[in-house]
């Protein structure tokens, strides 16, 4: 602990700084929650009062997790952290190695009832019988001549001692690796519109970068679910040096890619207007024919049956996908609707619509059948690519911690000590412990082991 | 059986528990307080069975999946979580004078899954970034220590009312049903540990999730910020027993701001911009 005149020592290896920096982190994170941060903030600060703006802007509140001062905070967290566990390390060492040490004298004083034996057997037979019951979950026991009569001390869990410094560790692995992420880190987005390819990585407040490689998006696939709900977003990537293919696969949300010293996730996606449209028709079961479409154009069907005009396109239309709105004039009348492309799959989510919603029937216009078989969206897909040296430090550290909070949490430091005091007709055993933390259930411990010594029950 | 008409039907059946546990430390007749804790253990049972049938029904709608991926299941999750540690806690200490006070949280939680309005029952597909196994480990354990948080919110008020200054301490109403400061303390003490395991295990096993769902294990998300808030908070109070001595009132007054800090983290952050918009 801390000696007179060491002031920044002290000051340093205090427990009180240690909780004041958590209460400072705690209130700066609340802070930077409440205030809208980075470009969110943008909005805010056009808003209120220019002078007001300024401080904010001076105090870094628009950037509370990477201003100075939290990161300061942190900082001095982890030199906080250091200088404790380094102050108080010897002393945990002194208590895992020693088993004996000093007995507090009080320490068989006033013991309850149910931790004194009488037995008759001599201390010394007794005492054969109680080191083969502790040797099952004790360990390093010592037999000493004690001014009263024999003492026999065992221990465990003394490993429990090192768990909060398990714990520190950890924590300062994880500050490191967040450190470490931050400045060697790298973060961008790559846009490639579907059949083509891209190597420009885009990021913020940077200049763009080239990849030494390209990415070709061969094809990029949303479905939805009958509800109109995404269900699977996906890039089929291939990876290009110098135009050859080196790498291929699917890029799916929670399934990243990893090539040439980058993580690549799938993050979003567009459409752009443009592409082709497909469009093909059967009378009855008669052959279908197939005919490139574009909006506007019209077209007459075989057999001078009617005319067709191509009202519309849309990329999504209600969530269902792309789809185009024909008119068709003839003789029977005018008849108008919608053809999408994914028709069998709306059917088979919502039965009967064709019949209650005439105007999504691509079949309204009887015996033709019309069919989309490419709706002319033209997606693009948006890749997020990161590269985080300081990720495998902050999940080893991660790991000491859950590690270390086990240790602190569920085990500790017992130490049993067994008085064997010589009767006239044999001896009486008092059963005494200690423990780092967890009185009750050192209690409860020392109370079944004199009820082992006694001859009832089990050790435990 | 509709697993939301069973749902609903389990918050009044903690509602009676909770009447049956009131009217025990009231009058005292073990008769009143035997039946609460067989309603309780009722309840629970019909709680688990609504969310295996819910479980159930999602994979007879094809789009089956664990059930606890959006705000109305994390609900019905939290007060199972609640009322499993609840009814643990009763049977190691043979004490059910927590009852009174935790049932409540979990009639409420119910409650507000069955009435609150913008909360949708329904059973919904997985959108794509909810597609993991994480999911399943990330919400089991947040909730779960959330639960531990919340029964020593429930042992913080009662040490509070046990260990006030004069009158109260000594009456019938409250002396005979709470149990004595050194058991509450010990027992909150053991809430929040475990609390703080689960929640250090939920944070986790987030971050790993985020870390191949969004690219970044950490992001500084209003929910993840308010997540690590709640464990500076439980960290700060598990330092100052642990070395600054703290005890008593101080550790119950911690635990009840560390549970208004746990509502904020899951209640408070769905009013601002988040990625855990689902829950």
């Amino acid at each position: 602990m801390a000696k007179p005149g060491s002031g920044i020592r002290a000051f340093l290896t205090s427990v009180r700084l240690s909780i004041v920096l958590l209460a400072a982190i705690a209130l700066g994170a609340v802070v930077g929650t409440i205030i809208p941060q980075q470009e969110a903030a943008e909005a805010l600060a056009e808003k209120i009062n220019p002078s007001l703006a300024a401080l904010f802007q001076a105090l870094q509140l628009f950037d509370v997790y990477h201003s100075v001062w939290f990161i300061g905070l942190l900082g001095l967290l982890a030199v906080n952290l250091i200088a404790c566990s380094l102050d108080r390390f010897p002393a945990a060492w002194r208590q895992f190695r020693g088993v004996t040490g000093p007995i507090d004298p009080g320490l068989f004083a006033a013991l309850p009832p149910e931790r004194i034996v009488e037995t008759d057997r001599p201390p010394a037979e007794a005492a054969v019988r109680i080191e083969a019951l502790l040797a099952r979950r004790w360990r390093r026991f010592v037999k000493t001549e004690h001014p009263q009569g024999l003492l026999i001390a065992a221990e465990k869990g003394g490993f429990s001692r090192f768990g909060v410094y398990i714990v520190h560790f950890g924590v300062l692995a994880m500050i490191a690796g967040g450190m470490a992420g931050g400045l060697m880190g790298m973060k961008g987005t790559i846009e490639v519109v579907e059949g083509e390819s891209s190597n420009v990585l885009q990021r913020r407040g940077e200049p763009s970068l080239p990849l030494e490689f390209s990415i070709r998006c061969d094809r990029f696939t949303v479905e939805y679910y009958a509800s109109g709900a995404p269900k699977v977003f996906r890039s089929d990537l291939s990876f290009l040096k110098g135009g050859q293919v080196v790498h291929q696969g699917p890029l799916l949300v929670n399934h990243p890619i990893d090539f040439g010293g980058l993580r690549f996730y799938q993050s979003s996606y567009g459409i752009l207007p443009g592409g082709r449209m497909t469009l093909s028709y059967a009378k009855g079961r008669e052959e279908q024919v197939q005919r490139e479409i574009t909006v506007g154009e019209r077209f007459d069907l075989p057999g001078a049956d009617g005319e067709v005009e191509v009202l519309r396109a849309e990329g999504n239309l209600m969530r269902m996908g792309p789809a185009v709105k024909l008119a068709v004039r003839s003789s029977r009348g005018d008849f108008q609707f919608w053809v999408f492309q994914n028709i069998e799959r709306i059917k088979e989510a919502n039965p009967g619509i064709l019949s209650q919603v005439p105007l999504m029937n691509p079949g309204l216009f009887a015996p033709w059948i019309f069919s989309l078989q490419r709706g002319g969206e033209r997606f693009y897909t948006v890749l997020q690519a990161t590269r985080d040296p300081g990720a495998p430090l902050v999940a080893a550290g991660a790991i000491l911690l859950i590690a270390g909070l086990i240790t602190v949490f569920f085990f500790s430091h017992r130490r049993v000590r067994i008085l064997l005091e010589a009767r006239e007709d044999g001896s009486r055993i008092c059963v005494a412990g200690t423990a780092s933390r967890d009185p009750i259930g050192l209690e409860g411990e020392l109370r079944r082991l004199a009820a082992a010594i006694r001859g009832e029950g089990k050790v435990s | 059986m509709n697993h939301e008409w069973v749902l609903s039907a389990v918050t009044f059946v903690y509602l009676l528990s909770f009447i049956g546990y009131l009217l025990w430390m009231v009058r005292g007749a073990e008769f009143w307080g035997a039946g609460a804790s067989w309603i309780a253990r009722i309840g629970f049972l019909l709680h688990s069975a609504g969310i295996l049938i819910r479980w159930r029904v999602s994979y007879q709608m094809g789009i089956g999946h664990v059930p606890l991926t959006n705000f109305y299941e994390s609900l019905i999750f939290f007060a199972w979580a609640v009322m499993l540690l609840y009814l643990l806690v009763e049977w190691r200490t043979r004490s059910r004078s927590p009852g009174a006070f935790v049932l409540p949280v979990a009639c409420l939680l119910m409650a507000y899954a069955s009435i609150a309005p913008g909360v949708s029952g329904r059973i919904e597909p997985l959108i794509p970034a909810l597609q993991s196994n994480w999911l399943t480990v990330h919400v089991l354990t947040c909730f779960l220590g959330y639960a531990a948080f919340a029964v020593a919110f429930a042992l913080g008020q009662m040490y509070l009312i046990r260990s006030r200054r004069g009158e109260g301490c000594n009456g019938v109403f409250l002396g005979r049903a709470i149990p004595a400061p050194e058991v509450l303390e010990d027992l909150l003490y053991r809430s929040v540990i475990l609390g703080f395991v689960f929640l250090s295990l939920g944070i986790m096993t987030g971050s790993i999730w985020a870390h191949y769902a969004w690219g970044a294990y950490w992001s500084w998300d209003p929910k993840e910020t308010w997540s690590l808030i709640t464990w500076i908070v439980y960290a700060i109070m598990l330092h100052a027993r642990a070395v600054r001595g703290w005890r008593g009132r101080r550790m119950a007054w911690m635990s009840l701001v560390g549970f208004v800090s746990v509502l904020v983290t899951y209640l408070g952050v769905n009013y601002l911009d988040s990625l855990h918009s689902y829950f």
